[in-house]
Formats: C-alpha cells, sequence, structure tokens
C-alpha cells in the first residue's frame, strides 16, 4: 500500500510490492482480451459463429430422427462436422479482422506506443501477448463450436464411435489452435503496420481472400494435391480441416499451417525491435 | 559490475560526452550535466537546440552516437526494464490507452510497471483524486479537455511513484489557471523528493518551479547549474533608459552578440561578463545618450537571452 493517502497528505510515494516483469505479459494479455471482448464486431461475429454449429446439430437430429435404425452416421458426421469447420474458420478470419486489426494500430493513433515504452514493459513480450489474445479468442471461436457438435454427436447417435469422435475432438481443438495462432499473429503483424484499424482489417481480408484468386489464376488451385496450391489460404484451410477430421491427404497442410506461423512469429518478433523507432517517429 | 541506487554517488541523472546523430546530422553534441537527486530541473533551449533529442536519449528511446547515461547508477540502454521501473514519462503530445476511461488508463499504467491490480486501483484512485480529477475518472479520456488530458498523462506517469519524472512541455496548451495549478502539482510531487526534469519552452513556468537549468543551444550545453547562479548574474544585468532611437542602440547590441528587451522601466539586458563598456560603444555608434545606467536583478527570461546572445 502507498505510504499515506497522498490526496489527503500531499504526494507520497508507494511502497508497496511489485510483480515480477514476467508478470507484465499477462497484463498485457488480460487487457487486450478485455478491449477484443468489448468489441461490439467480434461479440457479433462470436455469435454468428455458432450458427453453423446450431444447423449441424438440427440437421444430425433431422437425419437421425428419419433413419434412426441401425443407420451409421460416420461418413455423414464427417461431412457435415468438416463443413461446418471451415465456414467457422471462413468466420474467424472476420473475428481476426474485427478482434486483431487494432491491437496495435488504435495504441500507434493515440501515441500510447510511448506510454508501453517508457514502463518496464519487453517489447517482444507485449506484441506476444496481444497476439495470445487474439489468437485465444480465435481459438474459442473455432473449437467451441466444433466440440459442442461432437458433444451432440455423443447424445444423438446410438451407435457412437467413440475413437472416431475422440479423433474429431483432437482435430477440432488442432485446428482452433493453428487457425488462430495464424490468423491472430497475422492480423497483429498489419496491425503494427498502420495507425488504423480499418487498413490491417481490410489488408488481411484481400490476403486471405486474394491470395485465392491469384493462385486460381495461377492455374494451381485445380489441383488440389498440387502443395503449391497451398499458397491460396482457404484451399490451405480446406486441406488441413480434411487432415485434421478425416485424415484425408497427408501431413503437407500441417507443416504448411507450421511455416505461416513461423514466418509471421519470426516477422513479428523483428517488428518488436522497430517499436521505438515507430513511437519516436510517431 | 551494475551498480546500485547508493552507488549512484549523488547522481540522480547523470550524462557524460552525450552524442546523438540523425544520419549525419549532430542533434546532441557531447552534453555532459550531472543532476542531483530531488532537484526540479528546467530543461531549456530554442527550438531545434536538441531538447527533444536529449529527452529520448535518456529514456532509451534512441541510441546515442557517443557517450553515456546513468540514471541511479544504471544505464538505460544496458538495462531497460530495470531504468523504466525507476522513470516516469509524460510525453508532449496526446498520448493515451485507447477506448479506456481516465480510471482505467491510470490502473492500467499502473499495472504495466508491476503494481498488483488491487494496489493499483487504489493507488490511482488517490492520484486522480490529488490531481482533481475525481469527477471524471470515468469518463474516457478520448472526450477529455486538453487540460485534463495534460492532468491524466500526469497520472499516468506517476501512478506507480517513479523517482526520477521526465516531463515533456507539462504546461503545453494549458489556460494560465491550470498552468498555475500544474505548476503546484508538480511543485508537490517535487517537494515529496522526486527528481523532475522538465522540458519547457515557456521560461516563466520553469523559473517558478524548478531550482536548477540545464540549458542547450546547437546541440551543447549552454548552462548547467542552479537556477540561481544564472540569474543571480546581476552583476552582468543592467537596466537603461536612453534619449534618442533606442531601436538603433538594440540593433548595435545586437550585433555584439547580446539581446535586450524594453520593458516599462526601459531596456535591460545582460552582458556576458561583469564590464558595461559595451553599452557605452553601442549607445556611440547608435547615437543615443544614456540618461540612467543600473544594475540590478533580471528574469529568468533575461539571463536566457543574455546567456544565449553571449554564447
Amino acid at each position: 500500500m502507498s505510504g499515506g493517502r497522498i490526496n489527503r497528505d500531499g504526494y507520497r510515494h508507494y511502497t508497496g510490492a511489485l510483480l515480477s516483469p514476467e508478470s507484465r505479459f499477462w497484463v498485457v494479455f488480460e487487457q487486450q482480451l478485455f478491449w477484443v471482448i468489448r468489441n461490439r464486431r467480434a461479440r457479433l461475429l462470436l455469435l454468428v459463429a455458432l450458427a453453423p454449429m446450431v444447423v449441424s446439430v438440427i440437421a444430425l437430429m433431422a437425419r437421425m430422427g428419419g433413419d434412426a435404425a441401425g443407420f451409421s452416421t460416420d461418413g455423414f458426421v464427417e461431412e457435415m462436422l468438416k463443413g461446418m469447420l471451415i465456414a467457422e474458420v471462413h468466420i474467424g478470419a472476420f473475428i481476426a479482422a474485427a478482434a486483431g486489426s487494432g491491437a496495435v494500430a488504435d495504441e500507434r493513433r493515440t501515441n500510447a506506443m510511448l506510454l508501453y515504452l517508457s514502463r518496464p514493459v519487453c517489447e517482444r513480450r507485449y506484441l506476444l501477448a496481444k497476439g495470445l489474445a487474439v489468437a485465444s479468442l480465435l481459438f474459442v471461436a473455432i473449437a467451441l463450436p466444433g466440440l459442442l457438435f461432437v458433444v451432440a454427436d455423443i447424445m444423438v447417435v446410438a451407435n457412437i464411435n467413440l475413437a472416431m469422435t475422440g479423433r474429431h475432438a483432437l482435430g477440432i481443438v488442432a485446428l482452433g489452435a493453428l487457425v488462430g495462432t495464424a490468423f491472430g499473429s497475422t492480423v497483429l503483424l498489419f496491425s503494427t503496420l498502420a495507425k488504423r484499424a480499418a487498413y490491417p482489417a481490410l489488408a488481411w481480408l484481400a490476403l486471405f481472400y486474394f491470395s485465392g484468386m491469384l493462385v486460381g489464376m495461377a492455374g494451381l488451385a485445380g489441383d488440389l494435391d498440387n502443395n503449391l496450391s497451398m499458397l491460396a489460404l482457404p484451399i490451405l484451410i480446406h486441406r488441413l480441416t480434411s487432415w485434421l477430421v478425416e485424415g484425408v491427404g497427408g501431413p503437407a497442410p500441417l507443416f504448411a499451417a507450421l511455416c505461416w506461423i513461423a514466418l509471421v512469429l519470426g516477422l513479428l518478433v523483428w517488428r518488436s525491435g522497430r517499436l521505438r523507432k515507430l513511437a519516436v517517429l510517431r | 559490475m551494475e551498480k546500485s541506487f547508493s552507488d549512484s554517488g549523488g547522481v540522480a541523472l547523470g550524462a557524460w560526452g552525450l552524442t546523438v546523430r540523425y544520419g549525419s546530422l549532430l542533434a546532441v553534441d557531447s552534453v555532459s550535466f550531472e543532476l542531483p537527486p530531488g532537484s526540479v530541473t528546467g530543461l531549456v533551449g530554442p527550438n531545434g537546440s536538441g531538447k527533444s533529442t536529449l529527452l529520448k536519449t535518456l529514456l532509451g528511446f534512441l541510441v546515442p552516437a557517443g557517450g553515456r547515461v546513468e540514471v541511479f547508477g544504471l544505464d538505460p540502454m544496458a538495462t531497460p526494464l530495470r531504468f523504466r521501473q525507476l522513470i516516469g514519462y509524460m510525453p508532449e503530445h496526446e498520448s493515451f490507452f485507447p477506448s479506456l476511461s481516465g480510471l482505467d488508463g491510470v490502473v492500467y499504467a499502473g499495472r504495466l510497471a508491476g503494481m498488483p491490480k488491487e494496489a493499483a486501483y487504489s493507488r490511482a484512485y488517490e492520484v486522480l483524486d490529488y490531481l482533481g480529477m475525481d469527477e471524471v475518472r470515468l469518463r474516457p479520456v478520448e472526450q477529455y479537455s486538453v487540460g485534463l488530458k495534460q492532468k491524466i498523462k500526469l497520472a499516468q506517469a506517476i501512478v506507480h511513484s517513479p523517482r526520477l519524472l521526465l516531463l515533456d512541455e507539462p504546461m503545453g496548451g494549458l489556460d494560465p489557471n491550470s498552468r498555475d495549478e500544474m505548476i503546484r502539482l508538480l511543485a508537490g510531487i517535487g517537494g515529496a523528493g522526486v527528481t523532475i526534469v522538465l522540458s519547457s519552452h515557456v521560461l516563466h513556468d520553469v523559473e517558478q518551479l524548478c531550482d536548477r537549468l540545464l540549458a542547450l543551444q546547437g546541440g551543447k550545453v549552454a548552462f548547467s547549474g542552479p537556477r540561481k547562479r544564472l540569474q543571480g548574474r546581476g552583476d552582468n544585468a543592467w537596466s537603461l533608459r536612453l534619449k534618442g532611437d533606442s531601436a538603433l542602440f538594440m540593433e548595435a547590441m545586437a550585433k555584439r552578440g547580446i539581446q535586450c528587451s524594453v520593458q516599462a522601466a526601459g531596456i535591460k539586458l545582460v552582458l556576458p561578463d561583469e564590464s558595461n563598456k559595451v553599452i557605452f560603444e553601442a549607445a556611440l555608434e547608435a547615437g543615443v545618450e544614456i540618461r540612467e545606467l543600473k544594475g540590478g536583478d533580471v528574469t529568468l527570461e533575461e539571463a536566457f537571452l543574455g546567456l544565449m546572445g553571449g554564447s
């Protein structure tokens, strides 16, 4: 506690305890999470992200009700789950734009970078904490509906294949973690480049969707077995989901996603070294 | 080996041969000074004299091309996190955490400095009350007036109880009442033993608040020491009344590198040394007659003009 109340006794020094420098990472993380959750667009999109799950569960229940006598739902459930997850990932791209684009850009606009840089906060941890907050939200937006669908699957389907269901759950968690990290870190990287949240949001959505168009124009998108087609992010997501949920195709999409994450994290670390210059230049 | 605070030899902030370059431009040229703990120092100088560059270098934002800086025995570049724990910084321009109320911004600033959440809240309430902001603490900072924005920057800078407070134009944009209030608040903080470095263009504010001066000119130190020592150069200060065209006289003095100011009491000037021979030479050259010539106290502004003109 402070040594006396400064508003009553005049200015006094704070003499209470101080937390370790490592704790500042979680302070930035918590604050960024608070900002993201308070973002109205992000909240709306989180609700929208539940829609594919609701539709899928209704479809599953309708299918079970119409053909309950000994019908195997494995193929149907997988198709349904994959389609739902791909829809979630596309909504996740918009959530990333809404939640992550202002993470650094807004603070550059209000000149708050000077406040961070004059406090005992490591620049690298500052960026990583913000990235983790956005990635966590994306993980919840993608994995939670998927896991709820798996729970519904267990409750609705009588002759459930537990091994298959467990694989689905693991695949959903892995997809949420990979996509959350990749999307979150990429949007954050863009956010360090601007002073207005709209620009990184547009740049990210353009990258996501135009990459598919450009790869298609290059004649690579027609052949899904061609690994170069994964330069189109929607195709990468499609193949990653297929591999994680259905086990279709090799692990190439996983490597591609990991390479993407490593590249962006490397660029973020490099950008963290430039934050001082950005703050000084305003 | 790193020094502890007690090893810093009575120097709160010191620079030795500090040189900063922007490419080929020499912005700060071999600047050396030592400020004792608890001092309130005015960092003054004309535009482009290197004040902002020096402040940014002291904060560790700019890497010096040569020389070294120490704050309570710590090197800002070598141990940035420990150094930043000791300082509070109030930037010149608008600077706040987006979408937060005044209270939440100050709490966040405190938590970033390592204060536990409850302690940060408690201290933030006290600081905002101390600064007279208790009624607006829940309003978003974006909606604050210029005066309140200046105060919230100060609140963010002092919430974690820094030992060294670096203030860049803290009175910028304030009306006279708010300016007086800010001076009173800063004097209270300085009175509690916090070492303050205040960069300002307004010498009147510096005169009211600071006990020491660090004057820069052309990136070099023109004066560093107690303010009274500069103003106490009363032997070199003169007040005179003329018969004739005083503009010609002031022009003649300017040619000799001495700036004059016209006041109700006559013309005031500060000479670089104790000899007043130059006044008579200029009067002769301008063809004016000196009716009255007397030595006297000088304001900081007069002393500063004398310093800048004479160096």
